[in-house]
């Protein structure tokens, strides 16, 4: 038996308190954490800042690039697109508010197809909108059978398949080009598979599809058709994790480009779903204000939407 | 027992381990927002975060879960779309601090800079009471009635109706309202709450733009017809500013003038105000002297407010009353816009075409109801007057191109504005035509018109005409305020009504009736240019069949009615000079042109009678009727005259009552005091009876109804030949006698 006493007294020699050497190693596997430092764990993929482009923007959400190299800004809150030349020259914009075709209501999403046409999520107006290189109304596509949200519109490269984020009812829609709807997917969960408010989605070279889960804090790769649903980081404050992922871009070599809007970071995934690193400045981690969209154009631009302050920021990717 | 004292020890050290960290873990959904709560903030792990923060949650504080940053991150258009309600527009000066001395109730927290953000008014853990009328899930306070905006905005509510906007009461609220689509909201029961008009979220505080009141106009639609008039500011006084400031393109058309919190005096006005009475002075803080505006001006000589309506006109049943603070009260006082809808250009239907730069008119300029073509707004009040649109005097029919001061036709003026105008007026009445220095303005009231070449020059009176500008008295030299039973109105040269000055037209005449024995319109006014007669012809009192308007002042003359002098009964088909029947003239009439005698001996009216060079001229006044051929012709005395080339002495000339005294006249009719005697002598042609009453036998047989003048002895002859004038009357008046002596 061990008296009060003989407790208070092996307390002040360990050797001679087993006990005392049992209790501290237990806490010790209990509640000690490895130190990792960010520098070290976030495997910093280094790029330099090139230029800033300012519209006149009123909380710009998206950025795409066509082919010729002309970059398009969706400038939702003041319902306009807006387009630039490749060094960030104004070269137009068109859109009003409103209903009527060519007028928007807060869109939010946009994509180019390979004939410079630009699609637009319309979100306000339930719709997405298509027109010419020049801003010429097209046709539109009719969400409201549907009663979709869309928050972003993509265009599959090399087909004539246009996805859609739908925000309202946590899935994927499919339609031709020409408005004939294909097929959907997705359903509102947390499951692989499931999503939790789809936003912005991009393919790849190989046509799968890339959907941002924003409240699942993840980016989800399906196959064309909706299939075969992968995991690309998890939600989480860890390099590797995504808090509040928005943002996403493929680049010619598979790497899958994530911004997080919250944490301001863009986190770099390779092909097979693997955390590659947190884009970085020379000194620091690239850390922007509430980074939404991204896109790569063929010199390996990055541009990034920073919505808080009305600009889209461009960076040259350095790694090799 | 060791195994219980290790236990126990196991739980003291976690216990102390975990004063600092969550011993639950958190689910998902709280990690959504409550960041801090992940693990890995327990360890030294490295996060990608770089705000160092106690992930416990401290009651009160602030934390990364209910950050601005925290909220953007889903309201980006993403999961949900606050771009425009929230972030662009900023009305509820997020990130600021409160301005100072404001005092945030203590539920309501700022952020760490101690600034206005999100979870000021909003929580997650939603504690309003859920989603229902005129509540937004989220807030910290129930707010159906906006019950959480006042308890920051505590002055906003106070004196509502005067300087502030009223709240929480029903209205009348207009479902087009372009506010729908801005989300704003009623209270449950309809009433209007600070949502109704703000917007706490959105590109501004409003629900709807200022620009056009549109959010005004929502509940107030009548007044919608304020813009593009002359009173929408934004371009009849672009640079004029409010009392905040603003000018009229700023704060749109309605707050110009009104401001929904903190205006000044009542009705939440808007614009600088000078002491006086409200109800005038806020029309003024535009047309005033003062106010340093190129607008319209009242002038000297304008329309009296805060007046009680007509005295004994019935409350004007389309015109509101006010008091003094603007307040309509079925006994209140005429104010401007008891006349003027100070929102409306024209009344009813009219169309406020071109009201932004055409002139007014009696049909528009902002009045109540039309005064164009039946003076329908002045008639409301003055309802004694409304028989002159159905008379001669109504210009918009006999004059319709005649124009008054202002420069206006008669019919752009309307019936009243001819002669009046409530504004900028030429003199007292609010007269509307030019006024000389030539005459009394009374006297230029009618003469305006009833002068050669003036818009009533058909109309005139003759150089021979009843006497105006004089004293009133009665034959018993009483003035007119000496007599209680005066009837017709006297008046000083100012056109003031006097009972001690002195007669004028208006005495006579009202020149907005036509016919005092009727009220309202008339419907036996067919055409311009009537001729009038003796019932009418704007008199104050008919003058048939009694002559009851000329007996207020020559009483004495009254006894005339029903005697043989009286035409009507005598010689009822018989005309003056006029071509009038008694009918058309009255009795008086008969024999006295008030206007246009040829004669200016008592304004006779009928062609004088034959008369020897040696009588006085009153002769021929009798002898018109009294002779042959003439209506009266069977009355001729065959002994007429009294002995010529008698002069006598008129003795009572002395008498100190000088009552109905013997008249002597020389040959042009003027009294004289020595002279020979002529018919009216010895005949007051007024008084048949010398018994004072009405005559009873038309023959003439009575001596006493001859027409005779006495004093006390009942024969005129005795009045000057004592008791033997009998004799000298059986005498000298037996013809046979007579005629011998004519013959010596």
């Amino acid at each position: 038996m061990i008296s009060i006493r003989s407790l208070h007294n092996s307390a002040s020699g360990a050797g001679r308190c087993p006990y005392g050497i049992l209790f501290l190693v237990c806490f010790w596997a209990v509640f000690y954490r490895p130190p990792v430092l960010l520098g070290q764990a976030t495997n910093p993929i280094r790029v330099d800042h090139v230029m800033d482009i300012r519209g006149g923007f009123n909380q710009p959400t998206e950025v795409a690039i066509g082919k010729t190299g002309r970059i398009f800004v969706l400038d939702g809150a003041n319902n306009k697109v807006k387009i630039f030349s490749q060094n960030g020259t104004f070269v137009l914009g068109f859109g009003n508010p409103g209903t009527r075709n060519g007028e928007f209501d807060s869109p939010v999403g946009i994509d180019i197809d390979a004939h410079e046409n630009i699609y637009v999520a319309d979100t306000g107006n339930r719709r997405i909108q298509v027109f010419d290189r020049n801003g010429n109304y097209l046709r539109k596509i009719d969400l409201s059978p549907w009663s979709a949200r869309p928050v972003e519109v993509e265009v599959q490269e090399g087909s004539s398949l246009v996805y859609v984020s739908d925000a309202d009812n946590h899935r994927i829609l499919c339609f031709q080009k020409d408005g004939t709807f294909n097929f959907a997917w997705g359903d509102l969960g947390e499951r692989l598979g499931e999503l939790r408010f789809p936003g912005m989605t991009a393919t790849d070279s190989r046509g799968d599809v890339y959907v941002v889960d924003i409240l699942n804090g993840r980016v989800q790769k399906f196959s064309p058709h909706g299939k075969n649903p992968r995991q690309i980081g998890e939600l989480g404050v860890l390099p590797g994790q995504l808090f509040r992922p928005k943002g996403i871009a493929i680049d010619d070599r598979s790497r899958v480009y994530v911004s997080d809007s919250y944490t301001g970071l863009i986190q770099v995934f390779d092909k097979d779903s693997k955390f590659r690193g947190i884009l970085s400045t020379k000194d620091a981690l690239l850390r922007l204000t509430t980074p939404l969209g991204l896109a790569v154009d063929a010199n390996r631009r990055l541009f990034v939407v920073q919505s808080a302050l009305n600009k889209v920021s461009v960076f040259i990717l350095l790694d090799k | 027992m060791v195994k219980f004292i290790f236990i126990v020890l196991c739980g003291i050290v976690f216990q102390l381990g975990s004063a600092d960290a969550i011993t639950r873990r958190p689910s998902r959904e709280c990690l959504l927002c409550h960041v801090l709560w992940f693990d890995d903030f327990k360890t030294d792990a490295q996060t990608l975060l770089q705000e160092k923060e106690s992930p416990i949650v401290i009651a009160g504080a602030v934390g990364l879960a209910s950050s601005r940053k925290m909220c953007d991150s889903c309201h980006d258009g993403y999961v949900f779309d606050s771009r425009v309600k929230v972030i662009e527009g900023n009305p509820h000066h997020m990130l600021k601090k409160p301005p100072d001395g404001f005092k945030l109730p203590e539920d309501f927290r700022l952020d760490s800079n101690n600034e206005m953000y999100c979870g000021t008014c909003h929580t997650l853990h939603d504690i309003s009471g859920g989603e229902t009328v005129g509540s937004t899930p989220f807030l910290r306070r129930a707010n159906e009635r906006s019950e959480m905006c006042m308890a920051c905005h505590t002055g906003k509510t106070e004196q509502q109706g005067s300087t502030n906007h009223p709240v929480l009461r029903k209205v009348n609220y207009v479902s087009s309202f372009e506010g729908d689509q801005r989300g704003a909201q009623f209270g449950p029961e309809g009433e209007i709450i600070c949502q109704s008009c703000h917007n706490s979220h959105g590109r501004r505080a409003l629900a709807a733009p200022l620009s056009n009141s549109t959010l005004c106009l929502s509940c107030h639609p009548k007044e919608k017809h304020l813009i593009a008039t002359k009173h929408d500011l934004r371009t009849t006084l672009p640079e004029a500013t409010n009392i905040k400031q603003k000018r009229a393109v700023d704060s749109g058309p309605c707050g110009a003038c009104h401001v929904p919190h903190n205006g000044i005096g009542k009705r939440l006005w808007a614009r600088r105000l000078e002491p006086g009475n409200l109800a005038t002075q806020m029309c003024l803080s535009c047309h005033g002297e003062k106010s340093g505006y190129q607008t319209k001006r009242l002038g000297n000589f304008s329309h009296p407010t805060n007046v009680e309506p007509v005295p004994n006109a019935e409350t004007p049943p389309k015109l509101p009353l006010y008091s003094n603070g603007l307040f309509k009260q079925a006994r209140g006082r005429v104010q401007c816009p008891t006349c003027h809808d100070v929102h409306r250009w024209a009344p009813a239907a009219l169309a406020a075409k071109d009201a932004e730069k055409a002139e007014g008119d009696a049909s528009n300029s902002f009045l109540r109801l039309s005064n164009h073509s039946s003076s329908a707004l002045c008639i409301e009040c003055h309802d004694d007057k409304k028989q002159l649109i159905t008379s001669d005097h109504n210009l918009t029919v006999t004059a319709p191109n005649e124009t008054n001061i202002l420069g206006f036709t008669a019919v752009d003026s309307g019936p009243c504005g001819a002669c009046h105008v409530p504004h900028n007026a030429a003199g007292p009445r609010l007269w509307a035509q030019p006024i000389s220095g030539d005459q009394d303005f009374v006297s230029q009231l009618c003469s305006g018109c009833h002068r050669p070449n003036g818009a009533a020059q058909a109309k005139l009176i003759g150089d021979n005409y009843h006497p105006v500008d004089v004293v009133f008295k009665d034959s018993s030299g009483a003035r007119a305020h000496e007599r209680a039973d005066t009837k017709l109105p006297l008046y000083d040269k100012d056109g003031n009504r006097k009972p001690e000055e002195k007669i004028v037209c208006m005495t006579c005449h009202e020149p907005h009736v036509w016919n005092p024995q009727k009220t309202g319109a008339l419907r036996d006014y067919t055409h311009a240019n009537m001729e009038g007669d003796a019932a009418d012809s704007f008199l104050r009192k008919a003058n048939f069949p009694s002559s009851d308007l000329c007996k207020v002042c020559h009483a004495d003359k009254a006894l005339v009615d029903g005697s043989n002098h009286d035409l009507n009964v005598t010689a009822p088909e018989a005309v003056n000079l006029l071509g009038q029947t008694v009918k058309e003239s009255g009795p008086c009439g008969a024999c006295h042109l008030v206007h246009n005698s040829p004669y200016r001996l008592k304004l006779w009216a009928r062609p004088y009678g034959p008369v020897s060079e040696q009588d006085s001229i009153m002769v021929a006044l009798c002898t018109s009727c009294h002779s042959e051929g003439n209506i009266a012709a069977n009355k001729i005395p065959l002994i007429a005259t009294h002995p010529e080339g008698k002069l006598i002495t008129n003795i009572m000339q002395f008498n100190a009552e000088k009552k109905d005294y013997t008249l002597i006249f020389d040959k042009t009719g003027k009294e004289v005091n020595v002279g020979n005697l002529s018919c009216p002598s010895c005949h007051n042609a007024h008084r048949q009876s010398l018994r004072g009453n009405r005559v009873k036998d038309h023959s003439g047989s009575d001596l006493m109804e001859k027409f005779l003048r006495t004093l006390s002895h009942k024969t005129v002859c005795s009045d000057c030949h004592g008791p033997e004038a009998l004799f000298r009357y059986q005498y000298f008046h037996d013809p046979v006698k007579r005629a011998e002596i004519s013959k010596k």
